[in-house]
This record gives C-alpha cells, sequence and structure tokens, in this order.
C-alpha cells in the first residue's frame, strides 16, 4: 500500500465516522461554552444598556472595547485563567478520546458505539497519557536544544550590532529546524499509538522505540503522507481566513451565519484528525509487523 | 580686558534673536568614541541686567555614573532602554579643558559645578563659570572653549552603538538668562536646570557652524545646511553645517545609511535609514510632507531650507523618538506592516517639535506639556487627517484605532488619571506620571477645547500663539491669555468671561471629568380622576375618551467627576423625536422631566465626543432597548479561539 492509497483509504474512513466526529466535536463545544457563555456575560454585564456598545455592532471599536475591558466588575485576566484551566482539562481528555478512536479505526467491522468508544478509552487511558507525558518532555528537551544557541546567539555580542531582519531570518531557521523535528516527533507519537493499540502492549517506551525506527526507516512516507494530511487543513484555514476578511456580520443572522461557518470549520478540524489517524493507522497496519 | 563687540552687522538678518551662537570644530574618534572640540561661542547679554556670572548645561556628564541626578532619577534606563553598567565602556560624560575670553583672561579656574535642583553634590550637568569682569547689558561675549566628549553607549537619546553615532547635547551648552518679565522670572535669573531622568532641553536661539571632522566612510547628517566638505589625505573628511535661529545642533553618522531624498515646496527632505529599512523610506518622507502641509495651514510656515530625518538601527532604539532642530530621529522595524503606523506616528510627531521645541522653544523643564503636550495633539490631528480618524494608527480590518483615540485612551486608561496635574516642573511627575500627564492628558485637552470652540476658533488661537510668540520663548500663561482673547473675539460670553476656567481643571489641577446617565424613567400617566366640566356637564373622567396615552419621563444625570464642563445632552423619544439640552453648573446630579404621549427611548450626553477628557464614554448613554449584537460577535470570536486552542492540544495527544 501506498501513501496515496492510504490517504484514500483514511478519507473513506472519515466519511463512515461522522458520528463519532460529531460527539467529539460537541465535547469541544461544550468545553468552550463552559467559558465563553460567562464570558458573554460578564461583557453584557459591563455594558448594560450603555448606548457605546451599539458602536460594536458595524465595526470594531477600540475606545468601547477598551472601556468595557476596564468596567471595574468586568476582569478578562479571570476569564483567559478560566480558558487555561479548561485547555489543560482538553489535554488530558483528548488522550483519553484518542485510545477510543483508535479502538474505533481499528474495529472496522463495527460502526460507532459509545459505549465501546468510551470502553477504548479507558482501556489505553494510562498508557497514552505516559506516552504523552514522555514525548511532551522529549518536545521540551527539543526545543531547548534548538532554541539555546539562538538565545546565545542573540543575547550576545551580536545583539549589539545585528538588525532585526538578521535576527529574524536566524530565527526562521532554527524555527524551521524545530518544526521539522517536532512534526516527526508528533508522527512518532502517532505510530507509537497505533502500536499499543495494535498489539495491545504495556511497553510504551518499546512502543516509542520501535515506531521511532520505523517512522527513520520509512520517514518519506512517513512524512509525506502527514504532509500531504496537512494540505487541506491548511486550505481551509486560508478559505476561513478569506471568509473572516471580506465582510463584517452586522445583522443577526449574519452573525449566526458567521457562527455556523465557525463550527464547520472546527467540525472539519476535528474530522481532519480522523483522517490523519486513519490514513497513518492503515499504513502502519499494513507496513509494520 | 576681554574682546566685545556688538553683533549687529556680523550675520545676515535673522529670524530670531541671536543671543547664543556658536562656532565648532569637532572631530570623532571612532576607536574611542571621544569628540575633540574647539568652539567660540558669541553670547550676547540681550537683558537690562549685568550679568557676574555664566552657567552652562554639561548634558554628557548626565552619563558618568550612577550618581548623577539623571541616572538616580531615571534607575539607568529611558523609555524600556538601558545598557550593562559592568561595561566600562556604555559611560559617557563631557569636560572643558579651557575656557577663555577670547583674547582676554582664562576663566578655567572659575569653572564649577553647582546642583540648582536638588542636593545632589555629585550631579555635574549644571556648571557655573564666575566672570572676572561682568557683562553689561547689550555687550556681546566671546568666549573660546576647549573641550572634549566622550559619548555613551545610547540608551537615553544620545551617543554611539556599534559603528552608528547620534551625536546629540554633545558641548557644553549656555543656559538662558531671563530677566525680569520674562517668562515668570520676577527678578533676572538663570534658568539653567540639572539634567533630570524625565526633562528635555531649553536654550537660546542663535548661529551655529559647526565643522565636522571623521573618517571619510562614514555619512553623516546634521542640522542645519551642509556647506563645504574637505578630504583629508589621512583618510578623513570635513563637513561644514551652517544652522541659522535654532537652538540646538545635532547630528549623526553611519557607514550604512542609505539616504533617500525628497522635497516639499522648497524644503529638502533627506531621510538616512539603515539598509533593512529603506522599503520604508516612502513612508517616512510621506508622513514628513503631510506634516509639513498640515503646519503650513494651520500653524504657520516651516522656516528654514530642510528636515533631515534619521532612522536608527535596532540596536540603537533609545536614540529614535527625538527632536532637534531641522533633525529628527524616528524609529522603524523591518517587516513592519502597512496598517500599523507607529513610523509615521513618530516621523510627525518629531517633526511636530520643531514648531514646538524648535520655533516656539518653551521651557521643556518647567514646562513639558507645551512642547509635548501641544505636539501630540497636532500630531494626533494630523495622523488623523491622512490616515482616517479610526484607523490612522493602527488600521487593520479586525483591530484598528485612530491617533485622538490612542491619546485619550492613554490619559484615561492610565492606572491613575489623577496621578498629578500636567502643569509641574518635568523631574516632579510622581513615578509613571511624566508621559501621560506632559503628552497624553494636555492633548485630550486641547482636543477637547478645539471640539468645544470649533476647529476655525481653535485654528485661530494656535496661529496666532504661533505667530505672536515664535523665537521668544513662551510661557503657559501666554498662551492661555491667547486662548481668551481669540474666544472672547469669537464667541463672546458663550463659554464665560474667559477660558481659565477650562485651564485651572484640567491644565493646572488633576482632578477628573466623569459625566453619567443614571437612569431613564418612563411611566405612563393614568387618567385623572373624578368629575370634569364638558360642555357645562358634569362627566367622570371615564366617560372621556383620551385620544393619547400620556408618558412622564426622567432622565437623571450625575457628575461623578470635579472638573464641571459645559455637556449637551441628546435625548430620543420613541416617535425619532430629539430634544437637546444643556447643563453646565456646579450641581452633582441633574434632571430633565417630560410629560408628553412618546417615550424616552435614550439618552446621549455629549452626542457629538466634544468632552474628550470624560474618562468613561460608557456611562454617558443609556437605551431601554441595549443592542447587544457586537458583543455576541466578540463572544463568539472568543469561543472559536479557544476551540482552535483545543484543537492545537489535540495534535500532540
Amino acid at each position: 500500500m501506498n501513501i496515496f492509497q492510504a490517504y484514500l483509504h483514511g478519507f473513506k474512513t472519515t466519511l463512515h465516522s461522522k458520528k463519532m466526529i460529531t460527539c467529539i466535536y460537541m465535547l469541544i463545544l461544550i468545553l468552550a461554552l463552559l467559558v465563553s457563555i460567562p464570558f458573554l456575560s460578564s461583557l453584557k454585564s459591563a455594558a448594560g444598556s450603555a448606548t457605546a456598545t451599539e458602536q460594536l455592532t458595524s465595526d470594531f471599536d477600540f475606545t468601547v472595547i477598551q472601556e468595557l475591558f476596564m468596567y471595574k466588575d468586568f476582569s478578562f485576566p479571570t476569564h483567559l485563567k478560566q480558558a487555561v484551566w479548561i485547555m489543560i482539562l482538553f489535554l488530558f481528555l483528548s488522550i483519553f478520546l484518542s485510545g477510543g478512536i483508535l479502538s474505533t479505526l481499528k474495529d472496522k467491522a463495527g460502526s460507532f458505539k459509545v459505549g465501546s468508544f468510551l470502553g477504548g478509552s479507558a482501556q489505553f487511558f494510562l498508557r497514552f497519557l505516559k506516552l504523552t507525558f514522555y514525548l511532551l518532555l522529549i518536545h521540551l528537551l527539543l526545543a531547548l536544544i534548538i532554541y539555546l544557541p539562538f538565545s546565545i546567539i542573540v543575547g550576545g555580542e551580536m545583539s549589539a550590532t545585528a538588525t532585526e531582519k538578521w535576527f529574524f531570518q536566524l530565527f526562521m531557521i532554527f524555527f524551521g529546524i524545530h518544526m521539522v523535528l517536532a512534526i516527526f516527533l508528533i508522527i512518532v507519537s502517532d505510530y507509537s499509538r497505533f502500536r499499543i493499540v495494535r498489539e495491545d502492549t504495556p511497553k510504551v517506551l518499546k512502543s516509542i522505540w520501535l515506531s521511532t525506527r520505523f517512522v527513520i526507516g520509512k520517514f518519506l512516507q512517513t512524512y509525506g503522507l502527514y504532509l500531504m494530511l496537512l494540505v487541506l487543513p491548511i486550505l481551509l484555514f486560508y478559505v476561513m481566513l478569506i471568509i473572516s476578511k471580506s465582510f463584517m456580520a452586522t445583522a443577526g443572522w449574519m452573525i449566526l451565519l458567521v457562527f455556523i461557518l465557525q463550527q464547520l470549520f472546527i467540525w472539519l478540524r476535528m474530522a481532519f484528525r480522523i483522517w490523519t489517524f486513519s490514513s497513518q493507522y492503515e499504513y502502519f497496519q499494513y507496513h509494520s509487523k | 580686558m576681554f574682546f566685545l563687540f556688538h553683533m549687529s552687522g556680523l550675520y545676515a538678518q535673522s529670524t530670531s534673536p541671536r543671543i547664543a551662537n556658536y562656532d565648532i570644530r569637532v572631530s570623532l574618534d571612532p576607536e574611542e568614541k571621544l569628540l575633540d572640540g574647539d568652539m567660540v561661542l558669541t553670547w550676547k547679554n540681550a537683558s537690562p541686567d549685568t550679568i557676574y556670572e555664566l552657567q552652562f548645561h554639561m548634558y554628557l556628564n548626565a552619563f558618568k555614573n550612577t550618581e548623577s541626578t539623571f541616572w538616580k532619577d531615571s534607575g539607568g534606563q529611558l523609555r524600556g532602554a538601558s545598557v550593562n553598567t559592568s561595561d566600562p565602556k556604555v559611560w559617557g560624560w563631557v569636560d572643558i579643558s579651557k575656557m577663555e575670553i577670547l583674547d582676554g583672561p582664562d576663566l578655567t579656574a572659575n569653572m564649577r559645578f553647582i546642583h540648582p535642583d536638588d542636593d545632589n553634590d555629585k550631579d555635574q550637568s549644571v556648571m557655573a563659570v564666575a566672570l572676572n569682569e561682568p557683562v553689561y547689558p547689550g555687550e556681546t561675549l566671546k568666549l573660546h572653549i576647549r573641550f572634549q566628549s566622550k559619548l555613551p553607549r545610547i540608551f537615553a537619546r544620545t551617543g554611539y552603538s556599534g559603528d552608528f553615532y547620534l551625536v546629540a547635547q554633545w558641548f557644553p551648552k549656555i543656559g538662558v538668562y531671563e530677566p525680569a518679565g520674562m517668562r515668570y522670572a520676577e527678578e533676572g535669573q538663570w534658568n539653567c536646570h540639572q539634567f533630570h531622568g524625565n526633562s528635555e532641553f531649553y536654550a537660546n536661539f542663535g548661529v551655529y557652524q559647526v565643522d565636522i571632522t571623521i573618517p571619510s566612510e562614514f555619512t553623516v547628517g546634521a542640522t542645519g545646511m551642509l556647506q563645504n566638505k574637505t578630504d583629508h589625505e589621512d583618510g578623513t573628511k570635513t563637513l561644514s553645517y551652517l544652522a541659522e535661529d535654532v537652538v540646538d545642533f545635532a547630528w549623526t553618522a553611519s557607514p550604512v545609511y542609505m539616504v533617500h531624498e525628497d522635497q516639499w515646496k522648497d524644503i529638502q527632505i533627506r531621510v538616512y535609514l539603515q539598509p533593512e529599512h529603506f522599503q520604508l523610506a516612502g513612508r517616512h518622507a510621506h508622513a514628513v510632507k503631510a506634516a509639513l502641509d498640515y503646519f503650513d495651514r494651520h500653524l504657520g510656515p516651516y522656516p528654514y531650507p530642510i528636515i533631515s530625518v534619521i532612522d536608527p538601527p535596532i540596536h540603537a532604539m533609545g536614540a529614535g523618538g527625538m527632536e532637534y532642530p531641522m533633525f529628527i530621529t524616528a524609529g522603524s522595524i523591518w517587516g513592519l506592516p502597512d496598517e500599523v503606523r507607529a513610523t509615521e506616528m513618530v516621523t510627525i510627531h518629531e517633526f511636530g517639535h520643531n514648531y514646538f521645541m524648535g520655533i516656539l522653544a518653551t521651557n521643556e523643564f518647567e514646562e513639558a506639556w507645551m512642547d509635548e503636550g501641544m505636539n501630540s495633539y497636532f500630531e494626533a490631528r494630523i495622523m488623523d487627517h491622512t490616515y482616517g480618524e479610526k484607523t490612522s494608527f493602527v488600521g487593520a480590518r479586525a483591530f484598528h484605532f485612530g491617533d485622538v483615540e490612542y491619546q485619550r485612551q492613554s490619559y484615561v486608561a492610565s492606572g491613575n488619571p489623577k496621578v498629578a496635574e500636567s502643569y509641574r516642573n518635568a523631574w516632579e511627575y510622581p513615578h509613571g506620571g511624566y508621559g501621560t500627564m506632559s503628552y497624553n492628558k494636555p492633548s485630550t485637552m486641547l482636543s477637547t477645547l478645539e471640539r468645544l470652540v470649533g476647529l476655525e476658533t481653535m485654528d485661530e488661537i494656535m496661529m496666532t500663539y504661533f505667530n505672536r510668540w515664535k523665537f521668544k520663548h513662551p510661557c503657559t500663561n501666554d498662551f492661555i491669555d491667547i486662548v481668551n482673547e481669540v474666544v472672547t473675539a469669537h464667541h463672546g460670553a458663550t463659554f464665560g468671561d474667559n477660558m481659565n476656567w477650562f485651564f485651572d481643571a484640567l491644565l493646572y489641577g488633576s482632578d477628573v471629568c466623569d459625566y453619567q446617565v443614571r437612569s431613564i424613567q418612563n411611566r405612563k400617566l393614568d387618567p385623572p380622576q373624578g368629575i370634569h366640566e364638558v360642555s357645562g356637564n358634569k362627566m367622570t373622567y371615564k366617560e372621556i375618551e383620551y385620544e393619547t396615552t400620556l408618558y412622564r419621563s426622567r432622565v437623571i444625570l450625575d457628575r461623578l467627576g470635579e472638573v464641571i464642563m459645559p455637556v449637551e445632552v441628546l435625548i430620543t423619544f420613541d416617535n425619532g423625536d430629539e430634544v437637546q439640552e444643556m447643563w453646565w453648573n456646579d450641581q452633582r446630579t441633574t434632571e430633565f422631566r417630560y410629560e408628553r404621549p412618546e417615550k424616552i427611548v435614550s439618552v446621549q450626553i455629549d452626542p457629538k465626543n466634544k468632552i474628550l477628557v470624560d474618562i468613561n464614554f460608557q456611562n454617558n448613554g443609556k437605551t431601554v432597548d441595549p443592542d447587544h449584537r457586537g458583543l455576541w460577535r466578540l463572544a463568539l470570536k472568543f469561543l472559536f479561539l479557544l476551540q482552535n486552542a483545543l484543537m492545537d492540544i489535540s495534535l500532540f495527544t
């Protein structure tokens, strides 16, 4: 099986996974609403019945927004902190859910059932938690190894005479190296999960090691497949950017339309995540012994 | 005996009283960052007093050590820039090795440092020199001074960074002698303040003839016009500059400058750019031309033949955002988006200083607001006029604001808008107050004045002020007198006998202005009870049909701040009718009542946004039916961003 076949296979699997995608999307929506609804309430409370907020209907207004945020009973940092806590919670939830996703993908014959999904999530949660912990450590180490020399160069004598253009170009080199290696680690992480699920093995470190060897051994294919899988999400992002820049939602129905488009974007992002998992898993199944 | 002669006839016809004239020869040693200087100062005693001593600013001594008043005030930083004090090369100083009356006695031994503003006897930023013979009224003194200046590492306007030099406040500079009656002087005195962390400068007008000798590979820009260039065999060159009717002379040198030349009418524009910023040359030039044009129409003509704009490198940003006659430093960043007009703003701002610091030449030590505040006011006007009212500073679609808006927000959203009054000695603002109280609040105050009296009246105020006081060092009272004169001529007693109440509150006072709409009340009136005579018949009110329902409506307004302003109030009824009221008294609260068939739907204090000094626009209006669509849009954006953040997290899991 080549990577194009794996890519197409992943697409077909994704088409059959709409129920699972929708459930995970709903969870993400609920979590985000847990912070956004209080945020909206705070804004409305701060605005009260002020006429000033009418200016936000047709355009961004720096003065109105800043004065809203300065309102004594409105605390934007509090809402930001809540958002951070939700993100931390989701980190663990996402680890939990990935077990369910891969169990469902592994079980080709069955359709999505919440019970099986949650069972799979629970089955692999601790192992995936360990795996994520190890990989995040490696990510941190990688960042340190890459950016420490950069910060030494920037903070040294060069900073007395170098231009910001030079700094930016230097940063882009380091950043580029970081991105290449970070994507490599993400791929290793994915294949490690596949190995754990397929073999139902408790050996997390061994899975990482074997998956690293697998990815390096088939570097062009595994890396190429992943990059192929990034193309559509990036295109989608640009489409969303163009749409958001093309008009300002002023009327109620326009705001609703923008909301729907935004949620469709999130749903599609989740779909692309499943597509990535299933394409890579299919490739792994075929090429790994 | 010392050589004296009267100045008239020596120079061409002048536009300023040329009191302090400098003829300087200086060479730069780039290895040691040293300037070797030899100058003749021709100083005229234009006062009716006999002068027994001279006072000089020795500004570079502020960077000599951590004992200076500047260092103690600022903590060794300015606008966020600082230096590594463990490096011995970062320090700067200025030394006079010899001072003598030309063809006369040596005064070197008569020099001593003084500290007129504080008790810091280690500060060496002011030097007094006792004269062996006094200078009588009308007489001119010629002093020969040999000096050496060590340039500091740039963090506060002047010095070097790598091979970039911004040479400012680099020579011994005579202070201003104010005779009785000039500004606030009740008796003749030297006005020669120490160099403080938050102060700028004050000097007399004069002619500067400066010869700069420097290695040939450097490109040089300076105050004034280049008169002559001489190449030497030792690999150096000497550039001769002439600047007339100016209060200062600064210059720059760098081997990498790329120079963009432009013109506005007969005024030369030269932009000295770092190579990595050359693509921003057009933005600098456009901003300068916009400023030249606007000032020409709304304040007065620019009297000089040239304006040079210097773009410092990123490692010398401490030299950016500063003004000298005919010579300003701006600032830019490689890759700066067109929508972020920081470069334009700083260029227009620093150019504007040529009018307020350079031509009006107010005392920046004692009345910083007259320079920074007035200049910020004009900067905001020019920016909004040129680049759009709500988009001039940042003009991105999803995030934008204008300069007038920015000035106001910088004031009202500062940590404490009551921290100090704007009228203060520059070094006496409490921590963090200098910027807000000398730039943003006075700028907002003047924008408010403009909106109250009208643009036409405001322009006449500013043009009268400029034309009457250019080259004459006005003070706050002089400006307020003109405001009173012009406003009365245009508006009679509309704003009272004079505008002193306005400046008492906003310039001399630290209180804030804040009006609010407390409530809107609409009460349906019950039909009257009892018996009523209709055509001689007694009928109960129930038997009479009323065609319309009446409402008794009431609007309650409060004055939360101490500052009293004439506020317009617009009341809108549900049939679209609008009623305009005025509230201008010292009461803390007021109300307006109506009995009509319509209900009040909204009330707006200051509907035309005249009173920009009001610190809270949010409470200026109320409506019975608030429109929160904008808030929904904001909240949905927040939701979307958070959802995307969660999806990004899932990449790692």
